[in-house]
């Protein structure tokens, strides 16, 4: 058993409305350089939809993760393929694919000639200046849901019937929901693995994914290899770059910028111990067991073996007390509420999603909606968005685990209304809670955690240890405005 | 007036006397100090974010027929004696010759595809930087005058291994004998000069990825994890 | 920033370059003067030999100062240039042949050479007489031999490069011969005939040939005679033109360049070009069908 921590995350999708005050807050401390515009380490997009950037989950296309033929092997270019495509990269999605950055021409409000028609600020392209015709944008698609050019093409939506797939975009039953993204900060990344200079890496300490920027020399595999597409390629600097996870903040103690800002107070960020040993044999495992066994090698941290073992990697107190106490912890293996993204990418992702139960207990029938009480969970398979389509997202397309997370939620919500509104009895709550293989208690501590926990209670880590720190070695005032430790100069291209 | 043969015996000895040791000193010294100095601007600056579909035109081409005719020449140079004995069969040497002459073509079509995606496409212009400039028309000329050569002053691959080859190891042996070169047709003396050229100018280029390649990916571990805590030094 | 640094770096590194380029630059052939002789002169002169494509040398010093002597040995093109009379008749015995300048000629060594043309001179029979060279009639076999020799399918003894390396001559075909070195159909007739050749082979003049055959030199009997035979086969032929051969050479590049770009793009056949742009357009397709 090779025990590691791993600082991790769990978004509550129920809870996200939307406001992309999170992507505002990580643009604005990290990728508002030159060469940076069009990156949204962090990004909120519209379900259904196709996303950012256009379609990023059909591997079809992008070709990212790890396929399980016989061996795991990046879809992309591993080992084998690297040296015949490093001239050009083959599976590199362009600029074309998310969005050219521009700005206006604010200019021509004040310096144009004096005319009968009112001055205008075209668009112009933030990379070569030229006026541009705008295509597309970050959240192009926002709120587009029943779209035809965009929701139509979300690749999830195989899973469907033809029936379901009208119902979904039809008129006035038009449904979505937010599906913010950030690094997943994978256990199996597909990015590090793809390197060729070796200039991506995973800390030991707390599992973040980082480049190495003196190190990466634009090979671009990481850019193709990542199938969820959160390594972007720094057209300026000519080096590629990704979230980060604020680890100057975390390695501080203070939660990353869009945990902090969430306004809708969706996200967790706590410790998770895992086997590290067993990471080859669960990105092998099959698509049905596959989000079982990721949650299996999540390792419980009150176990006394877990801890002897922990300790003797050299796992601190500070973490392992924080693991205890974790958040992630309690939604992905205690109460099996939140479920990884795509699994089937095999990259073993770290951040979860809570999925969103949307009200799915009424349903539109002869144009009246009822509310049908006595059955809570036949309306969650007739539910508004389909459960085979959070099944595809979430269950690596499994139904199985998405409908025990949204029945337990479900259940909550009945316990939660016969405890304050009273319209439902105790009986038919304790029921409801019996068949979502949930008690009392369970439901008072995901309620507590779910609704009213404050940021102590979401974000629970240790900070790293001061002498362990780099701060200890550079001072970072003398870094002010600079790249990072270690250059002498700014990231200047060439 | 015709230059003196004074003078032209003297730049002679400047161009293949001193000049190799000159570009190979400017070679070392920058390329050291830029690895140390600025290990960040040591990127292929690749531009395929930027532009996808030519890019495919410009570099395949470009790198398989460059690498293939680098390789020839450095072949004929460690080892002539077997060049002459394969070109002792004369079929033999003439699918050489057509085949040095193909890779050197795609070069030339690889590196006007990117000359011209370059200037055409305004985004890929906007990150091009002088010395990307510089290196396109040192480039250009190196490529044109080597396909030149092989197609008029032919089989490059039999009097490279018997002239250009010893001239060479003399260079190697800090003994440098140019009167292998001297007496070359002013195409192949012009091809060995900007040869030598593009040596000084390289570590002023991108092409420094060509340093960086990166050969330890073939063998290391998929997964790369650093530890900074006590993990880190064992 | 960038030039600033440069120029601290070549201030640095002047003096590694100076002292690299100062030994190159008074490199010279300082050799004895036996040596240097067959070196540099040998292919041409011969010591009471006769003449090859320059004069016998034998008693030179006689039949003019050695000041002189060693001037034109130094700066031949010079004195020739300035219209001494002496010079402009050795050039019309030469038949218009100038005497090459030879790389690093010093007075001194000058004088090292005609104080050991003296000394042969002198002896009744110099080892500079000429090569000694069978001078039977050629053969059928030997002109064979010798289009063996210069296509290289007979490699050379001392391991010399075959002559199609760098010259090409009529009737080999498309093939034709390198372009290094001059055409050599005629050689037979330029050179002399069958000694003034046969002695440049033998110990060839000019600096490329010299730098490449000094190290590997040819073998008289059995590699010059069948060369001499063939040359003097070819010279009768009519020269023919090796455009036609250039051509096919041209064109066979082209067509396998083209052949190689068409495998490129089969061998990534399903490279990635987009789904954005594709995928609006072909919805947008879609949704304007079903309007209409």
């Amino acid at each position: 058993m090779d025990v590691r921590s791993q600082v991790s995350m769990v978004f509550h999708l129920d809870k996200c409305i939307g406001c992309h005050t999170c992507s505002i807050a990580c643009k604005n401390v990290w990728t508002d350089r030159k060469g940076t515009e069009y990156m949204w380490w962090n990004n909120v997009e519209t379900k259904p939809g196709t996303g950012y950037p256009t379609k990023w989950e059909d591997q079809e296309k992008y070709r990212g993760g790890w396929t399980r033929d016989g061996n795991l092997s990046l879809r992309s270019t591993g080992r084998a393929r690297i040296v015949p495509n490093i001239f050009h990269n083959p599976s590199m999605p362009s600029l074309d694919d998310y969005y050219e950055p521009w700005t206006y021409d604010y200019q021509n409000l004040f310096n144009a000639p004096e005319g009968d028609d009112q001055p205008t600020a075209r668009p112009i392209s933030m990379i070569d200046g030229r006026y541009i015709d705008i295509e597309s944008g970050p959240n192009w698609d926002d709120d587009l849901s029943g779209s035809p050019i965009y929701a139509e093409n979300d690749p999830n939506l195989v899973a469907l019937s033809q029936e379901q797939r009208a119902q979904l975009s039809a008129i006035e039953r038009l449904v979505f929901f937010y599906f913010p993204r950030i690094c997943n900060h994978c256990l199996n990344p597909a990015c590090v693995a793809s390197c060729p200079s070796g200039a991506l890496y995973k800390r030991g300490e707390d599992g973040i994914v980082l480049i190495d920027q003196k190190v990466c020399r634009a090979w671009r595999s990481c850019v193709s290899a990542c199938p969820y597409k959160k390594s972007y390629f720094n057209w300026q600097t000519g080096k590629s770059e990704k979230c980060i996870l604020c680890f100057p903040r975390v390695e501080t103690g203070q939660a990353p910028a869009c945990f902090h800002s969430c306004v809708g107070r969706i996200r967790y960020l706590g410790v998770l111990l895992y086997d590290a040993d067993r990471i080859h044999d669960v990105a092998m495992t099959d698509n049905t067991g596959l989000v079982e066994a990721h949650r299996s090698m999540i390792l419980d941290p009150r176990d006394p073996e877990v801890q002897h073992q922990a300790r003797k990697q050299g796992i601190s107190d500070a973490i392992l007390d924080a693991a205890l106490r974790s958040p992630v912890y309690k939604f992905v293996k205690e109460w099996g509420l939140a479920l990884p993204p795509h699994l089937e990418f095999r990259t073993l992702p770290m951040l979860f999603y809570v999925p969103p139960l949307l009200p799915v207990t009424s349903s539109q029938e002869e144009g009246t909606i009822s509310t049908d009480s006595d059955d809570f969970f036949h309306a969650i398979d007739k539910a508004r968005v389909p459960v085979e389509y959070l099944g595809n997202l979430l269950g690596a397309g499994n139904t199985g685990v998405v409908s025990y997370s949204l029945r337990k939620l479900m259940a909550v919500r009945h316990y939660r209304r016969a405890a304050t509104v009273g319209d439902i009895t105790q009986e038919t709550a304790d029921r409801v809670l019996r068949e979502a293989d949930c008690t009392a208690e369970e439901a008072e501590a995901i309620y507590r955690l779910s609704t009213i926990a404050n940021l102590k209670d979401r974000f629970v880590f240790a900070p790293s240890q001061r002498e362990q720190a780099i701060e200890m070695i550079n001072d970072p005032l003398e870094h002010k405005q600079a790249v990072g430790f270690g250059f002498l100069r700014g990231p200047q291209r060439g | 007036m015709e230059l003196s043969s004074g003078f032209l015996n003297y730049l002679d000895v400047f161009l293949f006397g001193a000049l190799p040791y000159l570009s190979l000193t400017i070679f070392l010294i920058v390329t050291i100090q830029r690895y140390r100095q600025d290990t960040f601007t040591y990127s292929t600056l690749s531009s395929q974010f930027l532009e996808n579909r030519q890019h495919f035109w410009a570099m395949v081409p470009f790198h398989y027929g460059l690498l293939t005719v680098l390789a020839g020449h450095i072949v004929a140079f460690a080892i002539p004696r077997a060049i002459l004995a394969w070109n002792g069969v004369p079929i033999r040497l003439y699918v050489l010759e057509v085949s040095a002459l193909i890779c050197g073509l795609l070069t030339a079509v690889g590196l006007v595809m990117a000359l011209i995606r370059r200037s055409k496409d305004t985004r890929v212009r906007g990150v091009t930087t002088a010395s990307d400039w510089v290196l396109f028309a040192m480039l250009l000329f190196q490529v044109s005058t080597g396909v030149l050569i092989a197609v008029f002053v032919g089989w490059g691959s039999s009097w490279f291994a018997a002239a250009v080859s010893p001239y060479l190891w003399s260079l190697v042996k800090f003994q440098p004998d140019w009167a292998f070169i001297v007496g070359l047709p002013l195409l192949a003396k012009l091809h060995i000069v900007s040869a030598f050229l593009m040596i000084a100018f390289f570590p002023f280029t991108r092409l420094v990825h060509v340093l960086v390649i990166p050969n330890q990916y073939l063998w290391r571990r998929a997964q790369m994890v650093r530890w900074y805590g006590f993990r880190g030094s064992r | 920033m960038r030039i600033q640094r440069v120029a601290t770096v070549v201030r640095r590194a002047a003096p590694a370059l100076l002292a690299m380029a100062l030994p190159t630059l008074s490199h010279a052939r300082a050799e004895d003067p036996i040596s240097d002789f067959e070196a540099n002169c040998m292919s041409c002169h011969t010591i009471g030999g006769g003449r090859l494509t320059g004069p016998d040398l034998k008693d030179v010093s006689q039949r003019k100062d050695r000041a002189w002597l060693a001037r034109f040995i130094v700066e031949p093109a010079t004195v020739i240039d300035s219209g001494d009379a002496y010079a402009l008749k050795l050039r019309n015995e030469a038949r218009g042949v100038v005497m090459p300048a030879i790389a690093g000629m010093t007075l001194d060594r000058a004088k090292a050479l005609l104080e050991l043309i003296e000394a042969e001179s002198a002896l009744e029979k110099s080892k500079f007489a000429g090569i000694q060279m069978s001078d039977r009639p050629f053969t059928e076999d030997d002109v064979r031999l010798g289009r063996e020799i210069f296509l290289g399918t007979q490699p050379l003894k001392n391991g010399g490069a075959a002559c199609v390396s760098c010259h090409s001559v009529s009737g080999i075909g498309v093939l034709a011969g390198g372009g290094l070195g001059p055409e050599l159909s005629d050689v037979y007739g330029r050179l002399n005939g069958r000694k003034g050749l046969g002695t440049w082979l033998a110990a060839p003049a000019t600096t490329t040939m010299q730098s490449i055959f000094a190290p590997h030199p040819l073998d008289g009997d059995k590699e010059i005679l069948p060369l001499l035979a063939y040359f003097s086969d070819i010279a009768q032929d009519p020269p023919e033109s090796s455009q036609a051969a250039t051509l096919i050479f041209i064109l066979l590049g082209l067509s396998g360049t083209a052949a190689a770009l068409m495998i490129f793009d089969l061998m990534w056949k399903g490279r990635f070009t987009g789904v954005r742009k594709a995928l609006v357009a072909a919805s947008s397709d879609g949704v304007e069908a079903k309007q209409q």
